[in-house]
């Protein structure tokens, strides 16, 4: 795998030099302390190196990543622009959903919590697949999407990682990965379409027959050899933990309108989503721990004070049959001026009283170079949502070069 | 004159001959110049701080003017952390669509209309500035010849121009210094609250389509508050070339 990795960096790198036009690419780098109690260690250094090649109605993506997750290939895809339709072939990473940080319908890549504090668009894992774009007119897309080989999510590493805790009985712990067959590729359906509907209506409709990002228990099978009380009810078990197949069925819109005379231009943004899964045995010893089917909606209100900040006020509901929670985010964004940005974020979750806040400040300190700092601060209880990171607290900067 | 954004912000600085008497005269001048219906072309943005330290962007803009919609498209080429992020505007009307393309997140997304009045990317021009500087009607305004004076050696016209009420904008008085032989502005003073807040000056002037246009490809505009500057200088103008309207599209935003 590294082989390929520094084979396909050099080509990139030789093709650039070769040709000298229209290659570019980016390496961001990232350290961190955290703190915890007063007490102050290093936290993960992130770095990623992203190149990019583009010809007339063709372009070449490829990105090398290190973080607390190891080092690994990124995104690299080659993409043809035809008549009517694109092509995109390679890892892919694709956006089928509309909102921000919660967002059910975007489902298709699986994620990577390597590092839980990297950029939105580096918490979806790049999947071996195709996505195919036909344009039916100016205001219509539908994309196909297809990964014939499963590809699991990266879970939280290094100091990010959250125990587990096996139920009593349970000596080991073993994942299933579901078999490369086509009956276990991954595929599914994108439409979207804008509407001439007050100041701009956007509507999506998405499709997905994929697989549970993380993989959750599945079966438990007993250790005969190891017995020893003669009684299999108590174990000793491996519990066997599997991916279960997932439909995700939903759809998303964007409208702009604006209140006369106290606000021009507010956007509402939405996405609802049902997730489908395997209702277990009713003698299954496990069925109360393995995920059920539920439905998720997300509205976000998005506004920008005249002369003043972008503001987005987030809110998240998501019900199974034992339940409701709810969560609800900010986003505040401020270009004090052409070099100066500042940005706050907060995620709340009003079902165990967790959360994060998340302010920082982004430099221009000369074309193609920035400067950022930001601070991460969880809070809430140990089994909580967010605060079994709050020992990840943490204040990071970092350096983002452009070329 | 209907033409609104780039091309009008341009061909407003067209031919005309020099005799004016009043200040609506001499606005009527510049308002008669011919418009283009299409523009592309690369423009160059220099962001200018108080102590000179400078930013570049580089920009592609194709721009159309159908009567009742306007479009424009704007992609970014450099620098190389925005390269990619696109920008579409599409008027019908008194109807605006604004949506933006970022490469990182693979979305479209709207953007509010609310912008408009702030800086256009970071510049010292506003999105109205860009849009209706070049939609300016001369029954729109209260025009009151000053004086004639000169500007770099050149005679000009001094006019103010005092929006009538109910006109839309962001200003409540513009000073325009006319050129006299040639009727382009030269120079634009922007009031707030009485007070002279920005400054723009046209120069580098250059013929297009076999003269028809004559056009700046260069606009400086000064904070006054800040001494922030944005030079704007235009590349490879290309005027009333045919661009299709699959160029104002998401998937051309994308590419």
């Amino acid at each position: 795998m590294k082989r390929w990795i520094v084979l396909v960096l050099t080509a990139a790198l030789g093709l650039a030099s070769a040709e000298g036009l229209g290659f570019s690419g980016s390496l961001r780098t990232g350290v961190g302390l955290v703190f915890s109690d007063l007490n102050w260690d290093q936290a993960g250094v992130t770095f990623s190196l992203k190149g990019s090649y583009s010809l007339d109605d063709a372009e070449m993506i490829a990105e090398l990543k290190a973080d607390p997750g190891g080092v690994r290939l990124g995104e690299a895809v080659a993409r043809v622009f035809l008549d009517n339709a694109d092509l995109e072939a390679g890892r892919i990473v694709v956006s089928t959903g509309r909102t921000d940080f919660f967002s059910p319908l975007d489902a298709f890549n699986p994620r990577d919590l390597s590092f839980p504090l990297a950029a939105a668009e580096d918490l979806k894992a790049p999947v071996l697949g195709l996505a195919a774009s036909y344009y039916p007119d100016d205001n219509t897309v539908l994309t196909a999407l297809f990964a014939p080989v499963f590809a699991p999510s990266t879970p939280p590493a290094g100091r990010w990682a959250r125990p587990m805790i096996p139920p009593p009985g349970v000596v080991g712990v073993a994942v299933a990965r579901p078999e490369s067959r086509l009956e276990n590729a991954v595929f599914g359906l994108r439409a979207t379409t804008s509407l001439d509907v007050l100041e701009g209506l956007d509507l999506g409709f998405t499709a997905l027959y994929t697989f549970t990002p993380f993989p959750g228990p599945d079966r438990l099978v007993y250790l005969a050899d190891q017995d020893t009380d003669a009684d299999p009810r108590n174990g000793p078990f491996r519990l066997v933990l599997a991916h279960e197949r997932e439909a995700v069925v939903g759809g998303d819109f964007a409208l702009v309108f604006s209140i006369p005379e106290v606000a021009e231009g507010v956007i509402l943004r939405g996405e609802g989503a049902y997730v489908h899964l395997p209702t277990p045995e009713a003698t299954d010893p496990l069925k109360d721990q393995k995920p059920k089917s539920y439905g998720e909606g997300v509205l976000e209100l998005e506004y920008t004070f005249p002369d003043g900040p972008t503001a987005i006020l987030l809110y998240d509901l998501k019900g199974n049959a034992d339940g409701l929670s709810h969560r609800a985010g900010g986003i505040l964004r401020y270009d004090a001026d052409e070099r100066t940005r500042l940005e706050g974020a907060a995620l709340y979750n009003f079902s165990d009283g967790s959360g994060l806040v998340r302010p920082g400040v982004r430099y221009t300190m000369a074309d193609g170079v920035e400067a950022w700092a930001q601070l991460a601060y969880f809070f809430g209880s140990a089994d909580s949502e967010f605060g079994a990171w709050a020992d990840n607290s943490q204040l990071r900067a970092g350096l983002d070069f452009s070329f | 004159m209907r033409s609104k954004g780039l091309i009008g912000l341009l061909a407003v600085f067209a031919l005309g001959s020099a005799f004016a008497i009043t200040g609506d005269e001499v606005m009527q001048k510049v308002e008669a110049h011919p418009t283009p219906k299409t523009l592309h072309g690369v423009m160059e943005m220099h962001l200018i701080n108080k102590s000179g330290k400078q930013l570049t962007r580089k920009l592609e803009v194709w721009q159309k003017d159908e009567g009742e919609v306007e479009k424009m498209l704007i992609k970014f080429l450099a620098p190389a952390d925005v390269k990619g992020t696109a920008f579409l505007v599409v008027r019908k009307g008194d109807k605006e669509e604004m949506k933006l393309y970022l490469p990182a997140l693979k979305r479209v997304r709207r953007i509010s209309a609310s912008q408009k009045k702030g800086s256009f990317m970071g510049s010292d021009f506003t999105y109205e500035d860009i849009s209706k500087l070049g939609a300016l009607k001369t029954e729109d305004y209260k025009n009151k010849l000053l004086r004639e004076d000169t500007l770099d050696g050149k005679k000009v016209y001094v006019v103010e121009a005092v929006p009538k009420p109910g006109v839309d904008t962001i200003y409540d008085k513009m000073v325009i210094w006319v050129w006299a032989e040639k009727f382009h502005p030269l120079k634009i003073e922007f009031f707030q609250k009485g007070k002279k807040v920005k400054e723009m000056t046209l120069s580098a002037f250059k013929t297009f389509v076999g003269g028809r246009y004559e056009l700046p490809t260069r606009l400086l505009m000064e904070n006054l508050k800040t001494h922030h500057k944005t030079e704007l200088l235009q590349e490879n103008l290309e005027l009333d070339i045919e661009i299709p309207d699959s160029v104002f599209t998401e998937r051309f935003m994308k590419r």
